[in-house]
């Protein structure tokens, strides 16, 4: 996290969570962060937004997030959109948590306008709109629309956002939420094949080095 | 009584998004709690947990001012208990289950949130009474087609839960045996409308259906059960009164006269069908079956024991709600809270409004 030119937060779009509905389909994550990596953002969600019933004017939270021995500060909001309602006419609400990096003291609070919820939605807003009406079978495995995928490209172009407005103190010890580090990746195949390209070179090198050594 | 021997009676809604879940359970409590609701019916409602009793409330409170609530998008375990007037301790719990609606229409794609998904479907198959929500707003402007998806997409997910149970090799709780078909924003409907008007139509225009249903939750009297609810009055976009509701105390008596009219089936007398007076009286008929409960009740049905025996069918036939209410007094006066209870929820199925909300069609 860093302070502009303009004295305004800048905030990392690759340290987002942002959950919402769409018109038709239900709530689910569209943006997910880059870092921290984690298995089970459900749990995460659940816990940092129990009790909260988001309303118009926005909600604010200050957590820490502890992954096995790893904290990472967060800043958690959630509020009524202020356009869109659902098929059934109802609000839409938003729940968005930000990892920002924090350089200094772990004590040390953050200062975000009330609205930076807002602005991270708004930043991503031609996203938003290509997917808010989109039916529930187009989002289906295999089907035309990649809920995730859109929000990410979107995410990738526009990397950071400078919050602006009045700024309000958020602490971090609202809510402690601890979970499991995401697992490992996977090895993938073709990954495997070059390990065992590589020890294959190693062991023929050596093979070579003690036949010259023998010589 | 003490609390771990108060009968419980689980109940789990079952609707796709927007069906009207959260506004219901809403407006259960909110209703039921309301101290107007306690001097007309002589008990209310409890939450056990203050903060989801809050929760409920703040949700009831936006009804109120015109709001309807956010969709679900958690699941949670309510648990109410009835508390007669004067008594300290409920005769009765009621749990309810909500649940976001959304997963019944897709697999989520975060691991935590499918397995709060399948833990949430394992502990809606523990309830004693499933209650499937018909759109009461779609049935009167789609019609049929409308619950003829309706009741497809549902059998569908139903044996989708089974099969995903099936492929984790976790056990799986039978699918509860009772169904009541709820025809929710019922007063959305023609006010001349009934629940035996409404069965008939889904009964013969949905016979296929209706089967395949039955298969798919193993339970023979899927279908058979309509009851009309309406949990505000409202105009399909905004509340217009949130005092003004159809059914919602019927809920957990019409469960219990289900789960008798059942047992009456079993022991082959055929009885329990028609509007709720006349179950009533044909179930007092066959009464005699009641002392030995444990006998045809399955082992999840048992808790309810004492307090259907409590509901003392042959007493009273045909005098009425207010008759019940006195009982109801008579029983909380002597601390007897099971049979106070039992007394209010007889109250409620002798009222007017019950015979027009619910029938059970003899299948």
């Amino acid at each position: 996290m860093s302070v502009d030119e303009g004295q305004n937060v800048r905030l990392d779009l690759k340290n987002v969570l942002w959950r919402t509905r769409g018109q038709h389909w239900d709530y689910s994550f569209v943006l997910r962060p880059v870092f921290p990596r984690v298995d089970s953002w459900y749990d995460v969600h659940v816990k940092v937004f129990a009790g909260i019933s988001p309303d118009i004017v926005p909600v604010n939270r200050g957590g820490i997030l502890v992954l096995d021995s790893e904290k990472h500060r967060f800043v958690a909001t959630a509020f009524q959109d202020a356009r869109r309602r659902d098929a059934a006419d109802r609000p839409v609400a938003n729940y968005i948590i930000w990892f920002p990096s924090i350089v200094g003291n772990e004590t040390s609070g953050l200062s975000v306008p009330l609205s930076w919820g807002e602005q991270v939605a708004s930043s991503l807003g031609a996203a938003r709109a290509k997917t808010f009406n989109v039916l529930p079978s187009e989002l289906v495995d295999g089907a035309s629309v990649d809920l995730e995928g859109v929000f990410a490209s979107a995410r990738d172009a526009s990397k950071q956002i400078s919050l602006n407005g009045g700024l309000v103190p958020v602490t971090f010890d609202d809510v402690t939420v601890g979970v499991e580090k995401k697992k490992p990746l996977a090895t993938t195949s073709q990954s495997k094949w070059s390990m065992l390209a590589g020890t294959a070179t190693v062991v023929l090198l050596l093979l070579a080095l003690l036949w010259y050594a023998s010589r | 009584m003490a609390m771990t021997e108060v009968s419980e009676i689980r109940l789990a809604l079952f609707g796709p998004s927007a069906s009207g879940k959260t506004t219901f359970l809403a407006s259960y409590f909110g209703n039921q709690q309301r101290n107007s609701f306690e001097e007309a019916h002589g008990y209310r409602l409890e939450a056990e947990d203050v903060s989801d009793g809050n929760q409920l409330l703040a949700r009831y409170y936006r009804m109120e001012e015109g709001e309807f609530p956010l969709g679900t998008e958690q699941f949670a375990e309510y648990r109410f208990g009835l508390k007669v007037h004067g008594l300290p301790v409920p005769g009765l719990r009621i749990v309810w289950y909500d649940y976001p609606g959304g997963w019944w229409e897709r697999t989520p794609k975060d691991d935590s949130e499918k397995l709060a998904r399948r833990e949430a479907f394992a502990k809606l198959l523990t309830s004693h009474v499933g209650v499937l929500l018909i759109d009461g707003m779609r049935y009167r402007t789609e019609g049929l087609p409308y619950v003829l998806h309706l009741l497809d997409q549902f059998r569908a997910e139903a044996r989708r839960i089974s099969d995903d149970f099936a492929a984790a090799n976790t056990p799986l709780e039978a699918f509860p045996s009772q169904w009541i078909l709820a025809i929710s924003k019922a007063d959305l409907l023609p006010a001349d409308k009934t629940a035996e008007m409404i069965c008939r139509e889904i009964v013969v225009g949905a016979k296929d259906q209706l089967t395949g249903m039955s298969k798919a939750v193993n339970s023979p009297t899927f279908g058979h059960q309509y009851l009309l609810l309406s949990s505000v009055r409202g105009d399909g976009a905004r509340v217009i009164d949130a005092h003004q509701y159809v059914g919602l105390h019927l809920v957990a008596p019409v469960a219990l006269v289900s789960v008798l009219s059942e047992l009456a089936d079993k022991a082959a007398t055929g009885a329990g069908f028609g509007v709720l007076k006349v179950i009533i009286e044909r179930l007092a008929a066959v009464v005699d079956l009641i002392d030995t409960l444990d006998d045809f009740l399955p082992p999840k049905y048992q808790v309810l024991t004492k307090l259907l025996q409590a509901l003392d069918l042959k007493a009273g036939l045909g005098k009425g709600a207010e008759y019940f209410r006195e009982k109801q007094a008579a029983a909380a006066k002597k601390g007897k809270s099971l049979e106070a209870a039992a007394a209010a929820m007889r109250a409620e199925l002798e009222s007017p409004a019950a015979q027009q909300a619910y029938y059970r069609n003899q299948g």
